[in-house]
């Protein structure tokens, strides 16, 4: 099947945001042996733009040491994502790859949340005051952006069907919300601290 | 493959915008002014760090804090202190502002900032207990962001405080006016409540320091910086330049206090993040030998 952007240029990550379908179809019949360190690759680049993207937002600066501190600190992130994952894809008996293919492939998919975060930095870098709530209320678009390339990827690399996929899509954004709230209610004193947002934000 | 030679300069930006940054990171030396007796010190009392909902490390926030020409400091997590002790703990032996443990006592009826205190305050419980809580450790109270939706603080909660949020970043002049009538009914309810100014930092803009609070103490220490607390000594500067509190303490303070540290090289700041921020770009974007 052939690439739908120039040979070469673009990552897989690109093909997988803008056609899922079709380039895990093709990624997953690439039976190369680097998938542990393209995964690795893909983890660090990720690893990297949260720790770029953190000092930026909060402080509109980088240097050596928010970079690695923001990396250390937020490596957490990660850690969930890989532990999701892992249950996403483990759990699927009808799965076509191993274990760490499927995990690489699982990861060139978060390019939409990447471009999310680089462009709430652009905004903080560039804003006197940012209202956390609006960045909530946009998160929503790199959500069903991801949901949409979590089904294929449950249709193609895990071998399900379109309806299992849609619930396992479903499922994985509901993991990724109530972890994500849970910790932002968690860390803020309670869910009446994020009621009070939402309903600041409708206003 | 075209993209492995943009990959390679992507991850060559990312570096360079680190490097530049790293250079172009100066924190200016600061000597707090001295009137009389006492020292002029600048604080914040009122921000969140990491573990919590602040994105910054407590040692990070202590650079940014020298970087913003603050004093001293204190970490304000919701309902919990293990952030700030850390924080605390971690700053004892260095140069650097001063750095106290504190907690932003949350709830649904009151925000309360509480500094000084060695354990966590209840947040299950009325104001008037809470401050009662933070005063037995030793600490102090002062109202968080105080606006009208804050039914908690009636009067009696208001005369125990040892000070109110007279300055903190607000939406707009109707909130900011908010915090001021607050502050002047506490005034009226309690002559000594000082005049408080809160960054409130969390993840983002407004950075550290951007409302402050001007405090005239008699020593460099935490003991100091409480006791002008606890006695008024305190002038609040809100983001607009406007300065609230007695009003001979803010004559002092306009006398006194040198202008905000300028960012010599924001040119050079600039460039590294946009360096950085296009890198990380190009590592997402293009094809690398593995992706």
């Amino acid at each position: 099947m052939a690439e739908p952007f120039p040979a070469g240029l673009l990552s897989s990550d690109v093909s997988i945001a803008f056609s899922p379908d079709q380039t895990f179809e093709r990624l997953v019949t690439n039976t190369g042996t680097a998938h542990a360190r393209s995964l690795v690759a893909r983890l660090f680049v990720i690893l990297l733009t949260i720790a770029i993207v953190v000092p930026v937002m909060a402080v509109q600066r980088v240097t050596a040491s928010l970079v690695a501190v923001a990396a250390l600190s937020w490596s957490f992130v990660v850690a969930i994502q890989i532990g999701v994952a892992m249950g996403v894809i483990v759990s699927a008996r009808a799965r076509r790859i191993d274990l760490l293919h499927a995990l690489d492939l699982w990861f060139a998919g978060h390019l939409p949340y990447s471009l999310w975060m680089l462009a709430v930095a652009a905004l903080a870098a560039n804003s006197r005051v940012v209202d956390p709530t609006f960045l909530f209320a946009t998160a929503l678009v790199p959500s069903v952006w991801t949901a949409w390339i979590v089904a294929a990827f449950c249709r193609r690399v895990l071998g399900n069907t379109p309806s299992t996929a849609r619930r396992r899509a479903a499922a994985h954004q509901a993991v990724v919300w109530v972890t994500g709230l849970g910790y932002a209610a968690l860390t803020s004193g309670g869910w009446f601290q994020l009621t009070g947002s939402v309903s600041r934000l409708l206003q | 493959m075209i993209g492995q030679p943009l990959r390679a300069f992507s991850a060559l930006c990312v570096v360079a915008g680190v490097l530049l940054g790293t250079r172009a990171n100066v924190t200016p030396a600061r000597v707090p002014p001295r009137v009389g007796d006492y020292w002029i010190l600048a604080g914040d009392f009122h921000v969140h760090a990491f573990p919590g909902d602040g994105s910054l490390a407590p040692w990070t926030l202590r650079d940014e804090a020298a970087r913003e020409g603050l004093d001293v400091f204190a970490v304000t997590n919701h309902n919990q202190a293990f952030t700030a002790r850390l924080a605390q703990r971690q700053a004892t032996d260095t140069n650097g502002p001063l750095v106290l443990a504190g907690e932003e006592v949350t709830n649904r009826d009151y925000h309360l900032i509480a500094v000084g205190i060695t354990q966590k305050v209840n947040a299950a419980q009325p104001a008037t207990r809470a401050i009662a809580d933070i005063h037995a450790q030793g600490g102090i109270a002062i109202a968080a962001h105080p606006g009208p939706v804050f039914v908690g603080y009636t009067d009696d909660a208001i005369r125990e405080l040892d000070g109110t949020e007279a300055a903190h970043p607000a939406d707009d002049k109707r909130e900011r006016d908010e915090f001021v009538a607050f502050y002047e009914r506490a005034r009226r309810l309690n002559p000594r409540v000082a005049a408080i100014g809160s960054s409130d930092f969390h993840a983002m803009p407004a950075p550290v320091g951007t409302c402050r609070t001007f405090l005239f103490v008699r020593e460099r220490t935490e003991a100091g910086v409480l006791d002008a607390i606890r006695n008024g000594r305190t002038v609040a500067l809100d983001e607009t330049g406007q300065l609230y509190g007695d009003p001979e303490l803010v004559a002092l303070v306009k006398r006194s206090i040198p202008r905000q540290p300028v960012d010599e090289h924001a040119g050079w700041r600039r460039l590294s993040v946009a360096l950085a921020w296009i890198g990380v770009l190009g590592l997402l974007l293009f094809r690398g030998a593995v992706r």
